[in-house]
């Protein structure tokens, strides 16, 4: 009998002796899977810069087979901008952050690098929460709080696309989630629409994935499921935003 | 050829002679010069300039350019300083060259717009997270602006640290004679370290640059002590081989000056005049701040010499005399000549010769 490969780990992620380093029912692993995937797919792994923030995203660089660094909190995408003035398109340079890093203390390295249109690409993964310090409120949806605590400011959370979609040097923005086969074909999509116009010099851009944290939401994983689709995504729209339609 | 320039050009020009790649800064006085040097001369040579949204950006942006492997140079001046200790402990701890132009104003806070000496600790200490060091290297002339620049991407690249030339206006805003004689250095072979996409590499495998090896084990670094060591040996290495000073009149000195920046160039002119009155000073004048030339201060501590401190900051509570007490180690009297003696109670005030001749000779009886 003749099998068909319909899936497996993408050959970008490293063998390790150990299990991944994220809580059960954290969807991070799936959110770098959009990117590794369309990364081989494009044949782009000889010239690939991954760049990753601080939290519970600080592990994955290491565990990749691309060229990458763990950078500093918030500060990624100033990194990535750097590095893209000086190997220009010689290499494809991928900032990926969660929200507590880039829509918090990296808001300013992020805004700017929109500003100037630098050509990277910014993978937000916003999982609401700090993840790995606690159950600390992030600025990109802290809608889960427990009654004891004071209610969040009302401009929260914080709409990054809607932001920065004046801005002429951004290209693409889009939002999408990873909690269906259909969201992650999507997403990728984005994804893999984001890196084309790095490819093609076109300027910033951005893909938000909506990703669940059940272990700080406190909900099953079902219940993160359906809370991203429900709540989340109810103030979060999802879609792309500016740059669609192609190339 | 000798030219007539003023010390922040020379500070390009040597940045340029070296081999600099890319400068990336924000605007704050007194280094704009600076910056508009390189916004003018650095683009045209297809070299980057970009000018960044804050010092924190700066410093990040940086960090990116010298992990491409580009040979980098950043300056501000002390109100900017103020943002980049975050930026600086990350680069040591991953290793990475860079070269800072510190300018020195008045401080402590928004202070003045005018020149000072107040940032010595700040620059020659960790100012930021953690246990490191940088270079410090102190010219006090155009030439040595030119000079020192040079010196200071060779050590950086040497020793994978950043290095900082701390200097203030006095030195750098003066026009004087300079000439541009390119410095030949052994830099290290090939970045092979940097960032570029793994095809890129002779070996064609991935690259990590990482500032938290005690979350990240590598085969260069196993575990976070043998990280330490490594970095530890680094710094006493620096710490043996790198030492610069330069004296003057030291041999039969009495009273030995210990000065950097413009107020050696005082204290060279205060000699000449106390050694015309037969007073017999000379001056140790430390190039390298850290590492600090603490040997030959103890030596003449130990001929039985006395101290007098010049130096542009409040003296009693650090700065440079710190380091010379820990060098005498109370084997002589240290005295001292601080932003207290200034000419002048306004931001222009400077330390003259007239004061600093008055205090050698009161300890000179």
């Amino acid at each position: 009998m003749i099998k068909e490969w319909v899936c497996g780990k993408p050959r970008l992620w490293r063998d390790r002796p150990t299990a991944l380093p994220f809580c059960p029912g954290c969807q991070h692993s799936v959110g770098v899977r959009t990117v590794l995937e369309t990364i081989e797919e494009l044949g782009l792994e000889g010239k690939t810069i991954f760049l990753g923030g601080g939290g519970c995203v600080y592990p994955i660089p290491t565990m990749l087979d691309l060229d990458g660094m763990q950078c500093p909190q918030g500060r990624a995408s100033s990194i990535g901008s750097a590095l893209k003035r000086i190997h220009g398109r010689e290499a494809i340079i991928i900032v990926y952050q969660d929200d507590n890093d880039g829509l918090a203390v990296g808001t300013e390295p992020l805004i700017h690098a929109a500003l100037r249109g630098d050509p990277v690409t910014v993978i937000m993964a916003n999982n609401a929460s700090y993840g790995s310090t606690g159950w600390q409120m992030a600025p990109a949806g802290n809608q889960i709080i427990p009654p004891e605590m004071e209610k969040p400011n009302p401009s929260i959370p914080i709409n990054i696309i809607e932001l920065l979609a004046e801005f002429e040097g951004v290209s693409y923005l889009a939002r999408g989630t990873v909690s269906s086969p259909e969201d992650f074909e999507d997403t990728k999509r984005y994804v893999r629409t984001a890196i084309q116009k790095q490819i093609a010099g076109a300027g910033f851009n951005l893909v938000e994935i909506l990703l669940a944290c059940p272990t700080r939401w406190h909900l099953t994983p079902r219940e993160s499921l359906k809370w991203i689709r429900e709540e989340m995504a109810g103030k979060l729209p999802l879609g792309e935003f500016k740059g669609g339609g192609g190339i | 050829m000798v030219e007539i320039m003023e010390g922040n050009h020379a500070l390009g020009w040597g940045a340029l002679d070296a081999g600099c790649d890319a400068y990336c800064s924000y605007p704050v006085t007194p280094q704009n010069e600076v910056v508009e040097w390189f916004a003018r001369e650095f683009p045209p040579r297809g070299k980057i300039f970009l000018q960044s949204t804050s010092e924190i950006e700066s410093s990040f942006l940086c960090m990116g350019f010298v992990a491409g492997g580009a040979r980098t140079m950043t300056s501000t001046a002390s109100p900017g300083w103020g943002l980049y200790p975050e930026g600086m402990s990350h680069i040591v701890a991953a290793e990475l060259p860079l070269v800072v132009a510190l300018l020195m104003r008045g401080g402590p806070g928004q202070g003045t717009t005018r020149h000072s000496q107040m940032d010595y600790t700040s620059a020659t200490s960790p100012g930021g997270q953690g246990g490191y060091r940088n270079i410090v290297l102190a010219p006090y002339s155009c030439q040595e602006c030119y000079d020192f620049v040079q010196l200071a991407f060779y050590l950086s690249e040497k020793y994978r640290n950043p290095v900082i030339l701390l200097a203030e206006p006095n030195v750098t805003r003066v026009l004087e004679q300079m000439e541009r004689r390119p410095l030949t250095f052994e830099y290290p072979p090939d970045k092979k370290w940097a960032l570029k996409g793994k095809a890129r590499h002779s070996d064609g495998k991935s690259r990590l640059l990482t500032s938290g090896y005690g979350l990240t084990s590598t085969e260069e670094h196993p575990s976070y002590l043998s990280y330490l060591k490594h970095l530890h040996d680094k710094f006493e290495q620096m710490r043996a081989s790198e030492v610069r000073y330069e004296q003057y009149e030291i041999e039969d000195a009495r009273v030995v000056l210990v000065a950097y920046g413009y107020t050696a160039r005082v204290s060279r002119e205060v000699i000449k005049q106390a050694r015309a009155e037969g007073i017999k000073a000379g001056l140790i004048r430390p190039l390298t701040l850290w590492p600090f030339p603490g040997e030959p201060i103890r030596k003449k501590a130990e001929e039985g010499a006395k101290f007098l401190v010049v130096e542009d900051n409040l003296g009693e509570i650090g700065g440079l005399s710190d380091d010379v007490r820990l060098a005498v180690a109370g084997r002589a009297e240290i005295s001292l000549v601080t932003a207290l003696d200034r000419h002048n109670p306004g931001e222009g005030g400077s330390i003259y010769p007239g004061k600093v001749l008055e205090k050698l000779k009161g300890i000179s009886q």
